[in-house]
């Protein structure tokens, strides 16, 4: 059970932020009563383990989660949300001791799927990736602060990030229903149209992907492909995983031209693998260690993403211009890989799969 | 003034028991040490040189360098129990 503090309101911030426990920005207090409406809202107890992170011989317990959750500003009924997302930030091959450590500076996103996001309070439109949506920010925040406070991954502590990036504060993409003729991520990944997923990703910010004036799906790939052959991105030519985010414009014009996700995944997956001599004229070096070998294939090119299953499509943004987004994973498949889950019901309790 | 109970949201561990230090023991001559590498570039290269530091100064016959599959993940049990078998004394150690 955790330890308590009985403070002055109006002091509470200032010792929040004094103690570190914090992520510099001000915080709701957690008192029992509404850590307890958190626990509650999910039928959990206390100690109930939500997951571990055995390199560092620490659990997470649901009271620290919704403690976190509540500094965060989560409503409770965005609390099963954050469980089922801690509970894939902890399954193994996330490698959620690497992907809180490295210097790489990874973000720990979530990509939510679900029939009835919008009843949620998540914002999948305009805006996607922007602010003003208190489940979008909230749960995302919780992740970060149960990182930093629970497993330690501050920049005093075990956090290695050499520059890092906004999305640490909060990283979450909700996914607006595909056009006509698509599946939503959730179907697939292999869940059912009922229920609401959350993937998490280890991941760089978002990379603006625009094409404004090009009305074919030709074009859009063109687009897509030239920002996941960005080589300055790590894992160009090392086989990370992507996620992208696919606007308004450029999903209708791929669905509108004939293109399935599958078919773009494949397309992506082709396009999207580079020769050594492409990386070296921007300055990379190859790497031949046992974790990264870039000796190319057959073809004398090396993989972006070594499969289709690789990318993740998710559809989110309104109309506008032409806009999608790209988000890599900061490391290669070798170190960290998506993991998802399904989000239980109010009042489920464990298990959480 | 309104006081509020506020709980902590850090991880807080049990107190462990008085952890003792393992036993020391003295090399067996001679040796055969292995290093585990964590496969970083250039860690091989610092790691090896050390090892060769220490064959210069230590009765060790064997220097076998061990990469890791990935800097981010532990050894594997089985791994570990391959590496003991066949080593006086492992070193783990990073670059980068």
């Amino acid at each position: 059970m955790a330890t308590s503090l009985t403070l002055d309101e109006s002091e509470a911030q200032e010792e929040f932020f004094a103690r570190g426990w914090t992520d510099g920005l001000p915080i709701v207090p957690p008192t029992p009563e509404r850590v307890n409406t958190m626990l509650e809202f999910a039928g959990l107890t206390a100690d109930d383990v939500i997951g571990s992170v055995p390199e560092r011989s620490r659990n997470i317990t649901a009271e620290k989660a919704a403690i976190n959750a509540v500094m965060a500003g989560c409503e409770p009924q965005h609390f099963p949300v954050v469980l089922a997302a801690l509970s894939a930030m902890c399954d193994p091959p996330f490698g959620c001791n690497t992907a809180i450590t490295s210097t790489g500076g990874a973000a720990l996103c979530v990509a939510v799927s679900g029939p009835d996001l919008e009843a949620l309070g998540f914002n999948a439109s305009r805006n996607a990736l922007g602010p003003g949506y208190r489940a979008n920010a909230t749960v995302g925040r919780t992740m970060r602060l149960v990182a930093m406070n629970v497993l330690g991954a501050r920049s005093s502590d075990l956090d290695g990030s050499s520059i890092g990036h906004p999305g640490k504060y909060t990283m979450l993409v909700a996914e607006e229903k595909p056009p006509e003729g698509w599946d939503p991520l959730r179907i697939e990944l292999g869940y059912n149209e009922t229920d609401t997923t959350v993937t998490v990703l280890a991941t760089e910010g978002p990379h603006q992907v625009s094409n404004q004036l090009n009305g074919t799906p030709e074009g859009v790939l063109l687009t897509l492909t030239a920002a996941m052959t960005n080589p300055a991105t790590y894992g160009v030519g090392k086989g990370h995983q992507v996620l992208l985010v696919l606007g308004y414009e450029h999903r209708k014009i791929l669905v509108e031209g004939g293109w399935t996700r599958q078919a773009i995944r494949e397309h992506l997956a082709e396009t999207s693998r580079v020769t050594p001599e492409y990386l070296e004229a921007a300055g990379i070096v190859m790497e031949h260690t046992k974790q990264n070998d870039m000796t190319p294939d057959v073809d004398g090119k090396l993989a972006t993403v070594r499969s289709p299953d690789d990318i993740f499509l998710i559809t989110a943004g309104s109309a506008g211009a032409g806009w999608s987004a790209y988000i890599p994973t900061w490391a290669p498949t070798v170190h960290s890989v998506a993991v998802s889950k399904k989000v239980q019901p109010e009042g489920a309790g464990l298990p959480l799969d | 003034m309104a006081k509020i109970d506020v709980l902590n949201p850090e991880y807080e561990a049990e107190q462990p028991a008085k952890v003792l230090m393992a036993i020391r023991s003295t090399l067996i001559k001679p040796a055969t040490i292995t290093v585990i590498e964590n496969s970083k570039p250039h860690a091989k290269e610092l790691l090896t040189y050390m090892a060769e530091g220490l064959r210069e100064r230590l009765p060790i016959a064997e220097v076998i360098i061990h990469s890791k599959s990935s800097a981010g993940k532990p050894i594997d049990a089985d791994e570990a129990e391959m590496l003991a078998a066949r080593s006086h004394l492992v070193i783990s150690g990073l670059g980068d």
